[in-house]
């Protein structure tokens, strides 16, 4: 969406660019396209940090004529310096949509943006975050299912059997977590009791205390280096808790980054505004002011008119 | 520095939205009665919060695993209690019996009552709370004796955990409260049932010939009475112990809750204050707002 939004202002800003070249040659200074151009630009630069230049339209326009605007993608990433739009040469490079597949469409990938400017590059930072995220939650859920089959695997059902496949939950991630079905269709193959032996051991519940104590017991260390769960050597409770609080962390700065830009921001904006923005009051005692001088200008226009009537008309009576 | 209208309504509109975002903080608060909502707004809180909530959790079960617990085990002691009732007659009967010249009408209608009392006892101890046989170990499925007396004992314990690692054993072991162990008369100790005692003593009564007399019966009765006594207090030590860990427990479910209230719930004074302030606030930049942005220069010229 974003994307398409930024190409859509190089499109625009394109589209103008072209009328200016057409009209600047003859001398005219095309000013409400300027003016067009220039909210075009702020808009493409809130997606992207852009650096834009002004080159001339061609030797013949007025001096002070605007000319046409280079824009290039200020970043230090791999696509850092391309130019998104120079009218003058007939360069144009778009961003690439995420929805296309990989090589469906030509463009810059914004996912290789590398400074954390623009609406654009928050979006793509963003998504990371989201897949970390739920990445973690698949491996706790990966590593709960695992641990508690291992656990529950060991015990023995309401018979006293390991009959079945013994597995408590199926599934590999958050998403597919699931008791599985033997055990909803049979709930007498929960495997709650710790010994076999005996009519009256397969009662005693001991298994369902190890079960129970699953999720705040410290998952041991993987021996394995392939491995890399990030759940190793604290609990599955430990991993969620620091997980949560992560998440809270990480929240709590982007609420708190956000203040302090926007106040920023504000700051620019006032700046800005002080400078280029119209006050009411300052309009209106020019137009009080200019009212007064042509309220003078006509009055001393009467004393002229006066002052020639007088010389005109009644001077040198003498000769009548 | 050139102070332009947009300017002043932008300002104003920025401080109105804060206004606002710090009203809706207040008001969530109250309506929610929590500090927080989202992990975001104080992850430190949210964090303690989890490892609270959890503890005041495993308390309340812990409550609940008490309650499991004087189920079975005030069960068990009216049971037992009754038991012994029930040997102290046989043994009446034992020691009317064995006093004086007693007709075959009397003996007979003491044997009736021997055999009604053994009935009487292989009920007790067959006692089924909530569809579980409480004297037979974790074996809760099957009676410990079947009609006919002959028994089916399990003796494992069934323990319960009503504290961070601590679990109670919570059953009277059938071995414990109806197995009598007899001294022999060469030394070697044997170990029979309660109701072998029983039918012993109705041998004795019936059959002279019985190699055991009533005397051995009135001998093993008095253990068997001494054993299930035993047992209760066994049971009854242990019950005291549940009482105290269920005080223990509704303490440490003060503190608990205390401490997670302390956490995460607002302390309403002091966000109704807040949430009035901010409405005041609200209020005055909303009058002073209408004040500053309404008039221009154009409003003094005539």
């Amino acid at each position: 969406m974003t994307v398409e939004k930024a190409n859509t202002l190089i499109d625009q800003i394109h589209e103008i660019n072209e009328q200016i070249k057409r009209l600047e040659p003859h001398g005219y200074l095309p000013n409400d396209l300027y003016d067009r151009r220039n909210v075009l630009v702020d808009e493409l630069a809130e997606i992207v940090p852009i650096q834009v230049d002004y080159e001339k339209s061609s030797n013949s326009s007025p001096d002070i004529a605007e000319g046409l605007v280079k824009i290039t993608l200020a970043d230090s990433g791999e696509n850092g310096g391309t130019v998104l739009l120079d009218d003058k040469n007939g360069e144009m490079n778009k961003f690439k949509s995420s929805h296309a597949a990989d090589g469906a469409e030509e463009g810059l990938d914004p996912t290789k943006l590398k400074d954390k400017n623009g609406s654009l590059n928050a979006l793509v930072h963003a998504q990371e975050e989201y897949t970390d995220m739920l990445a973690n939650l698949d491996n706790m859920a990966k590593t709960f299912v695992e641990e508690f089959n291992k656990v529950h695997n060991d015990g023995y059902d309401i018979n006293g059997e390991q009959e079945g496949e013994g597995n408590f939950f199926t599934g590999d991630s958050a998403a597919t977590i699931k008791i599985s079905d033997a055990i909803l269709k049979d709930p007498g193959q929960i495997r709650a009791s710790a010994g076999a032996t005996g009519e009256g051991t397969k009662l005693d519940g001991k298994n369902a205390l190890a079960l129970a104590s699953i999720f705040e017991k410290t998952i041991e260390k993987d021996t394995d280096p392939g491995s890399e769960n990030p759940l190793q050597g604290t609990s599955i409770l430990g991993f969620y808790r620091s997980l949560i609080g992560d998440l809270g962390v990480q929240a709590q700065e982007a609420n708190r980054m956000t203040d302090n830009t926007n106040a920023l921001r504000a700051q620019i904006d006032s700046q800005r505004e002080s400078v280029s923005s119209v006050s009411l009051d300052e309009e209106i005692s020019n137009l009080v002011k200019f009212q007064h001088a042509y309220n003078a200008a006509a009055r001393s226009m009467n004393a002229i008119d006066e002052m020639l009537d007088k010389i005109i008309n009644g001077m040198g009576l003498v000769g009548r | 520095m050139r102070v332009t209208q947009n300017m002043l309504s932008n300002q104003m509109l920025r401080n109105l939205s804060n206004n606002y975002k710090n009203l809706d903080k207040y008001m969530e608060q109250i309506n929610t009665g929590k500090k927080i909502t989202r992990p975001s707004d104080d992850p430190v809180v949210a964090m303690q919060g989890m490892t609270y909530r959890s503890e005041v959790g495993r308390i309340e079960q812990y409550q609940r695993n008490v309650g499991e617990v004087q189920n079975w085990m005030d069960n068990a002691d009216t049971a037992l209690d009754k038991a012994t009732q029930a040997l102290q007659r046989v043994r009446e009967l034992a020691i009317k019996a064995n006093n004086g010249p007693n007709g075959e009408d009397e003996l007979n209608s003491i044997k009736e009552e021997v055999e009604q009392l053994k009935s009487h006892l292989i009920d007790i101890a067959n006692t089924n709370v909530n569809g579980k046989y409480i004297f037979n170990g974790t074996n809760i499925n099957t009676p410990p004796y079947s009609a006919d007396g002959t028994s089916n004992f399990n003796n494992e314990d069934v323990t319960i955990e009503i504290g961070n690692g601590t679990a109670i054993e919570v059953n009277v072991k059938p071995e414990d409260a109806f197995e009598v162990t007899i001294p022999g008369e060469d030394g070697t100790d044997s170990t029979i049932n309660v109701m072998d005692v029983l039918d012993n003593f109705i041998a004795a009564l019936g059959n002279e010939d019985s190699d055991k007399t009533i005397d051995d019966s009135i001998a093993e009765l008095d253990l068997s009475i001494n054993k299930v006594i035993n047992a209760r207090a066994d049971l009854g030590a242990r019950m005291n112990r549940v009482d105290l860990i269920e005080d223990r427990l509704s303490q440490q479910e003060i503190v608990a809750t205390k401490m997670m209230s302390d956490n995460e719930d607002v302390d309403y004074e002091e966000v109704i204050t807040n949430l009035i302030t901010q409405e005041s606030i609200l209020r005055a930049s909303l009058s002073a707002g209408s004040r500053i942005i309404q008039p221009s220069l154009l409003d003094f010229l005539r």
